[in-house]
């Protein structure tokens, strides 16, 4: 079923065509509204509450008519509009970057208003930063990509109120729905690569290291930007997984003996071997406890596309092709969905995290029993409440955790704020010798239930799950306290949970399991849990 | 360089009619009143539309707006005769 979005758009210019945004948005059912060209003061500071507002300005709003301290005047008094609508929440506001200044004949006074375009785009960034729920279109880099007389027309905005070509509104309905989608959809999580022919040029069995092409000159450059765009995108917290048909040691010698962005350490799982990619994705999938449907996967050659679509459920496959240079590196800024608005300190540290997980694997071989090896962790868990520095990461792990999530509540971070002013919003941080595996619990007590409890699958299998339920019954402080098991197609992990960890079933049908508090969960003696402020 | 302006205006029209999925599909002919059919938004989405067509058939842009086309009384959409006469005309103009 879509989830329902109303929009509200703004703009000094007609913005009935921006409505278009709406079908690039497949995944929600749209509402816009459109409000008179212009009313700006009465829209931003109405108590009107949509879930989206596209606040659209041209240039011509700052600077028509006006010497450039008036138009540093007028931007001042539209951030300040902007900052009281973004106060009172509830709305997530789109706001725009100016595609030019305006024309004069003085080079210096040129000058002086593009640096002042330049300024409101510097205001922008500092109001984004206060306030989470401002997205800032970059429209000077939108249009500019098109060319902007390939964009404006005088005769129409004079006309109708439409600067824009149907060039540029095509372009700026996608800018206005991405920004929408970062917000509201997970990102994909895993990219996977071939090598030969994707990373660099040419294939290592055949043309050696040496002959393979991955350097500054064309075409090994068309693989360098590649792997720097991919470099990107790692350091964002994307992981990178390896998939090649080759011999292990050709490949990892290409990394070895040749210099390119990315190294063997980047990739947070590697098959290279001769088996069939598609059995080899799905078996990197499990060993990182990610659903292949967060997955990208990129390669030269269709074959290997059509083989890896046809096995794998839900990924996303993308063919690269390095003799189109602008297609190739095209791709990666063309998915939408590795973008994001902002990351989280989790998100930073996606690949050590996973590094160190599969150094905790290593570990437990050594050990002959469970307890001995949990013991061995030494895991302490920070237990923090209604805290709203964390809701952004909150907010992720309510939308992405989708297998230990026992009713799959999804909230956004609008949605998280209103429950800490009358519930109880539980965060878990999980700490062990290895490090800090960041925010990977979350527990919402409200109305007297358990309305969302949910874990990272990466800490799953320590017993800290049932110590953290201990934590929420005991804060709670209800001794009638409800909880529900509501099952989807990918929480079939979570179905016992509660009846295992002293909840008792009160009634059970096709689409939900009601439980009540009985003798609760037990704590684990080799867990520290401490509450943080 | 020759195109078929009505050819190209009523493809401009079909694919305004798609994008906004406009509940009533329009039967054209040359007594069609566009402007009485649809709103001024759409006549805004048309104009875009054919001018952006009309410039990659002729590789120049023909702008097709003025203080006429959105006159109740004036405008070249009441007659869809005199709205392909139109664009045929600033086609010959720029």
């Amino acid at each position: 079923m879509s989830r329902a979005l109303e929009c509200l758009l703004v703009g000094d210019c007609v913005t009935q065509p921006l409505g278009r945004l709406a079908s690039r948005l497949e995944d929600f059912s749209v509402t816009t509204r459109h409000a008179g060209i212009g009313q700006f003061q009465q829209v931003l500071l109405a108590d009107d509450q949509p879930d989206v507002m596209i606040v659209h300005t041209t240039p011509a709003h700052f600077f028509d008519g006006a010497t450039p301290d008036e138009a540093e005047a007028r931007m001042e008094a539209h951030c300040a509009m902007l900052a009281q609508r973004l106060i009172r929440g509830g709305t997530l506001v789109l706001a725009n970057t100016l595609e030019a200044a305006p024309w004069h004949p003085v080079g210096q006074q040129r000058l002086a208003l593009a640096r002042l375009a330049g300024q409101y785009t510097a205001r922008l960034a500092d109001l984004a930063a206060q306030h989470p729920m401002l997205s800032v279109v970059d429209v000077a880099q939108v249009l500019a990509r098109i060319g902007l007389n390939q964009c404006l027309r005088d005769q129409s905005r004079l006309v109708m109120r439409m600067p824009y070509t149907k060039a540029a509104l095509d372009a700026l309905c996608d800018a206005y729905a991405q920004a929408i989608l970062e917000r509201h959809l997970p990102r994909r999580k895993v990219i996977v690569l071939d090598a030969d022919n994707t990373l660099w040029g040419g294939i290592v069995g055949e043309d050696g290291v040496d002959g393979v092409a991955i350097d500054r000159e064309f075409p090994g450059a068309v693989h360098w930007e590649f792997q720097q765009q991919l470099k990107l995108l790692h350091a964002s917290g994307i992981l990178l997984v390896l998939a090649s048909k080759n011999d292990e040691a050709d490949v990892r010698a290409v990394f070895d003996q040749r210099r390119m962005p990315l190294a063997w350490a980047d990739f947070v799982a590697h098959r290279v071997n001769w088996e069939p990619k598609g059995a080899n994705i799905l078996a990197m999938a499990e060993e990182l406890s990610l659903g292949t449907d967060s997955f990208v996967f990129i390669d030269d050659n269709p074959f290997e596309i059509e083989q890896v679509r046809g096995l794998v459920p839900g990924i996303a496959c993308h063919q690269f092709d390095a003799r189109r240079a602008d297609a190739a590196l095209a791709l990666l800024p063309g998915l939408a969905r590795l973008h994001c608005w902002s990351v989280t300190r989790e998100d930073l540290t996606k690949s050590h995290q996973y590094q160190v997980e599969a150094e905790r694997r290593a570990l437990k071989q050594t050990f002959g029993s469970l307890d001995d090896y949990l013991r061995s962790l030494e895991i302490r868990v920070e237990a923090g409440l209604n805290r709203a520095a964390h809701v952004r990461r909150l907010a992720q792990l309510t939308n992405k955790t989708n297998q230990f999530n026992l009713t799959t509540r999804r909230y956004s971070e609008t949605d998280l704020l209103a429950v800490m002013a009358t519930g109880q919003v539980f965060d878990f941080r999980v700490i062990d010798r290895f490090g800090d595996m960041g925010l990977v619990g979350v527990a919402i007590v409200r109305d007297g239930a358990l309305d969302s409890f949910l874990m990272s699958c990466r800490v799953l299998g320590r017993r800290i799950e049932s110590t953290i339920l201990r934590h929420v019954v005991d804060r709670a402080a209800n001794p009638e306290l409800l909880a529900r098991f509501i099952p989807t197609a990918r929480n079939a992990l979570a179905a016992r949970f509660l009846a295992e960890n002293g909840f008792e079933l009160v009634q059970s049908t096709a689409t939900e399991s009601l439980y009540r508090l009985g003798a609760g969960p037990q704590a684990s003696p080799d867990i520290l849990l401490m509450e943080i402020a | 360089m020759t195109i078929d302006i009505a050819g190209l205006a009523a493809a401009a029209l079909q694919q305004v009619s798609t994008e906004l999925a406009l509940p009533e599909p329009i039967r054209l002919s040359d007594e069609t009143d566009l402007f009485a059919q649809v709103d001024s938004f759409t006549i805004v989405d048309l104009l875009l539309e054919t001018e952006q067509q009309l410039e990659a058939a002729l590789g120049r842009y023909v702008p097709l707006g003025d203080e006429a086309v959105f006159d109740a009384e004036k405008s070249p959409l009441r007659r869809w005769a005199n709205w392909v006469a139109h664009i045929g005309a600033r086609c010959h103009d720029a």
